[in-house]
């Protein structure tokens, strides 16, 4: 027994040592890649190597809400300050409990519309009622529908609503920056096949806006906040441009994604049934146009900026990881027969399989790795030293990357960041290795496990007003 | 043990990203203050032509374009001198050439592109001696060299130049966004009639997606001398967009030959694939108020199973309002979606 024990404890050494170099390669890459591609980017637009054309693709935003009286007018005064010519809002209110309804009609003053026709091309629950008006000479529409249980049933009954062949899909409590539509709408311009654009997610908390722009960007007294800004910092722009080269994003965020309507009409909408419908849409849509051997590309457009709130305690944390880990187990799941197929090009056979190995599984691998080294410990095999040295290198590596992410900050239109800064991300880097990444090791490694409960008592955190 | 160095290894690159991070931030930080530098250098050489009234210069000095900061002072100029640069651009046009075809990344080359494409259609004597470079740009692989470059040949406003720019970039097999070429051929200084005469003679060289550019662009002018060239192509083509594009063409002028293009075109097939083109049609003959033909037609089509057939005769019929009878026929009748797409396209048509 005991020689099984230790003879798996050494298969697991070499499975670590290969799964830490796979990792350790792909972030040099991909930031190596992501730098390059952002100073690309500054260095074109020096040379006036862009496309403008504001009004080239209309564009319907379509803000689903539920029980979101706090944000609600905030976000919707903020949409009205984009810096584009063609666009309108659809808030679609999920048969919420609270005011979220009489307060957009009130504050925006909407009329009702009874005898609009709605085609209803993508599944969603009955709309009610629906209200319209202008402001700015931007198009309002309210829709009233009964509650689906799921954002994705709101965006879908948006979606019937639309009237232009772009739609928007986004939170209720974030503010797009002005200039974000500009922006995502070159990546559009630039090639005809785009079916889907994501943006660039940042923490709104701490930061003040004028006029949906930054005014004052910090890092602020939380730490959990100020660590969810690093690691959307990570996640959103160096493997991310990484990925677009290759077409391989496997996630339009739902925070904010600019999709062509009808590519999305055409795989049947968001899947209501689903905890992560914006993973379970992106991967839809490559399964969708790679199987027919459609042209298409989704791109990621690092210059385009959404806000978004960061939860502030581990409560709303745990919940909101739980309920993401869960999403993206069932969109895996779901889309198992694409993993190493090579039907489905570079998805297929890399970004998924790499997905399942460092997303979906780690935790697991954590643990393990946590078994291994208390076996070690009482088996009394473990090399201190090595163990030690080890650690303090990858340690130092995580913080130079954490560096390298917050010095992209200086390619970024409209973000800025002083010395303080710097150093409080080495600190909050530090704490978030030693106590965030295992925190979240845990409540992930749980949520495999308890999928239906989850999805089931999913409450959306508490929102708070943003300066603005 | 090779673990501990591999990790270490890898430190040490990301070690050199940020050096390297920091030396990039310092390029793009400096480049404003870098590029105000040498505007001097052009500031003196168009003063130099200006005393002299000559601006043939060394080929030496003009060497200096092929350096960014350089290229980015001259704009600086440009923008302020633009007499003198498209002085100094027609004079020594020769080396110019010869220098940026050398060598120069798309960028760059996108770049001078773009600073031509600046001069208004005034200085055409000029930016024609650019021809030739301008249609050897076209087909690089560039997005935003192609649009510069495009733009330079519309503001030269030579059509049989625009047409082989077309040509090539279908031989090559290159498409370029429609709305960009419709605009871009917007900015034709030129006869309109000289432009649209020379690419519908040779339409059907060119892609589908330059096709729909020159139809859009005859839309926007609301040209139609030339229409009897495009009619026969809503039969030959299969390409959506351009059927669509040519019926909105025969749509803005009422006449009988193009009314009944367009009752042709509303008619759908048995599994209304052709709904498109229905609709578009549908929505044109919005225009033919007091035709018992096309109030019949649209009768028919407001009860059709495509959303956007039904909704585009329904605004088609509230604007040309069919007899009080008729209308309350639909309104009252058993199909009870054509009956609220009515309702609501006559409401709306009454508040505007």
């Amino acid at each position: 027994m005991l020689a099984t024990i230790r003879g798996f404890v050494e298969a697991c050494n070499y499975f670590f040592a290969v799964y830490l170099i796979v990792y350790c390669t792909y972030l040099i890459i991909s930031n190596i890649y992501g730098s390059i591609k952002m100073f690309r980017y500054r260095r074109l637009e020096k040379l006036h190597n862009v496309l403008d054309h504001s009004f080239y693709y209309p564009l319907s935003i379509i803000v689903p809400a539920y029980n979101e009286e706090v944000s609600i007018v905030q976000t919707i005064n903020n949409l009205l300050e984009l810096d584009y010519s063609l666009y309108e809002i659809i808030v679609v209110d999920d048969g919420s409990k609270d005011n979220t309804k009489n307060i957009v009609i009130e504050e925006f003053n909407l009329k009702k519309e009874e005898d609009r026709p709605i085609r209803y091309s993508v599944p969603c629950k009955p709309i009610n009622e629906i209200y319209v008006g202008k402001v700015k000479n931007i198009n309002i529409t309210l829709v009233s529908k009964e509650n689906g249980g799921s954002k994705a049933d709101a965006s879908n009954a948006g979606i019937n609503l639309a009237v232009y062949p772009y739609f928007v899909n986004m939170d209720a409590d974030e503010i797009v920056q002005r200039d974000a539509l500009k922006y995502a709408c070159r990546a559009l311009l630039e090639s005809d096949n785009v079916i889907g654009v994501g943006v660039n997610i940042k923490i709104s908390n701490n930061q003040v806006f004028e006029h949906a722009m930054p005014v004052r960007i910090k890092m602020g007294k939380n730490l959990l906040v100020n660590m969810q800004i690093l690691e959307y910092g990570r996640g959103f722009v160096g493997a991310k441009i990484f990925q677009n080269k290759w077409n391989m994003n496997l996630i339009i965020s739902g925070g904010f994604g600019i999709f062509d309507k009808a590519a999305v009409i055409e795989v049947g909408g968001f899947d209501t049934t689903s905890m992560g419908e914006d993973m379970e849409l992106t991967l839809r849509l490559h399964q969708h146009y790679r199987k027919n051997k459609k042209k298409y590309s989704m791109k990621f457009v690092p210059d385009s900026v959404c806000w978004t709130q960061g939860v502030e305690n581990f409560k709303d944390l745990k919940a909101q990881r739980q309920r993401w880990h869960c999403g993206l187990m069932q969109s895996i799941l779901k889309y198992k027969y694409m993993i190493l197929n090579p039907k489905y090009g570079v998805v297929g056979m890399f970004m998924l399989p790499f997905t399942i190995m460092y997303e979906l599984l780690n935790s697991v691998f954590v643990l393990l790795g946590w078994f291994v080294i208390g076996w070690a410990i009482f088996d009394n095999t473990i090399n201190i030293h090595f163990a030690f040295y080890l650690y303090f290198i990858y340690f130092i590596f995580g913080i130079f990357l954490t560096i390298v992410t917050f010095l992209d900050k200086a390619y970024m239109k409209n973000d800025m960041y002083s010395v303080k800064d710097v150093f409080i991300c080495i600190g909050c880097s530090i704490i978030e290795s030693l106590v965030l990444r295992p925190y979240l090791a845990v409540i992930t490694f749980l949520a495999l496990f308890k999928m239906k409960k989850i999805a089931k008592n999913w409450k959306s955190p508490v929102r708070v007003k943003v300066q603005s | 043990m090779y673990i501990i160095w591999i990790v270490c290894g890898y430190t040490v690159i990301v070690l050199f990203i940020v050096l390297a991070h920091m030396l990039m931030t310092d390029y793009l930080n400096s480049y404003d203050k870098e590029v105000a530098k040498r505007t001097v250098y052009w500031l003196n050489i168009i003063k130099r032509g200006y005393a002299t009234q000559n601006y043939r210069i060394k080929k030496r000095e003009l060497k200096k374009l092929k350096k960014t900061r350089y290229l980015s002072a001259f704009y600086k100029i440009q923008k302020v001198n633009p007499r003198e640069i498209g002085m100094l651009l027609e004079d020594n046009a020769t080396t110019i050439i010869k220098l940026m075809r050398k060598n120069r990344s798309a960028s760059e080359k996108a770049y001078f592109s773009y600073i031509l494409a600046q001069f208004s259609s005034e200085y055409n004597t000029m930016l024609a001696k650019y021809t030739e470079l301008m249609l050897e740009y076209i087909v690089l692989d560039s997005v935003y060299l192609r649009e510069n470059s495009l733009k330079v040949l519309y503001k030269i406003g030579n059509a049989s130049k625009i047409g082989r720019a077309f040509k090539t970039l279908t031989n090559k097999g290159i498409t370029h966004n429609q709305k960009l070429l419709t605009d871009g051929l917007m900015m034709y200084p030129n006869d309109e009639k000289q432009l649209i005469c020379h690419l519908i003679g040779e339409i059907q060289m060119y892609g589908e997606c330059y096709q729909v550019a020159i139809v859009n662009y005859m839309v926007y002018k609301n040209y139609h001398e030339f229409d009897d060239k495009v009619i026969p192509m809503l039969n030959n083509s299969t390409y959506v967009d351009l059927k669509c594009s040519i019926i909105r063409l025969l749509g803005k002028k009422t006449c009988d030959y193009y009314k009944k293009i367009l009752l042709q075109q509303i008619r759908l097939d048995e599994n209304e694939s052709n709904w498109e083109t229905a609709a578009v049609a549908a929505r044109m003959l919005g225009e033919y108020a007091g035709d018992e033909e096309v109030e019949e037609a649209l009768e028919k089509s407001i009860t059709a199973r495509n959303w956007y057939v039904r909704s585009n005769s329904a605004e088609a019929i509230s604007k040309i309002y069919v007899s009080k009878g008729q209308v309350e026929d639909v309104l009252t009748g058993e199909d009870k979606y054509a009956a609220a797409a009515l309702a609501y396209a006559l409401r709306k048509q009454g508040e505007e």
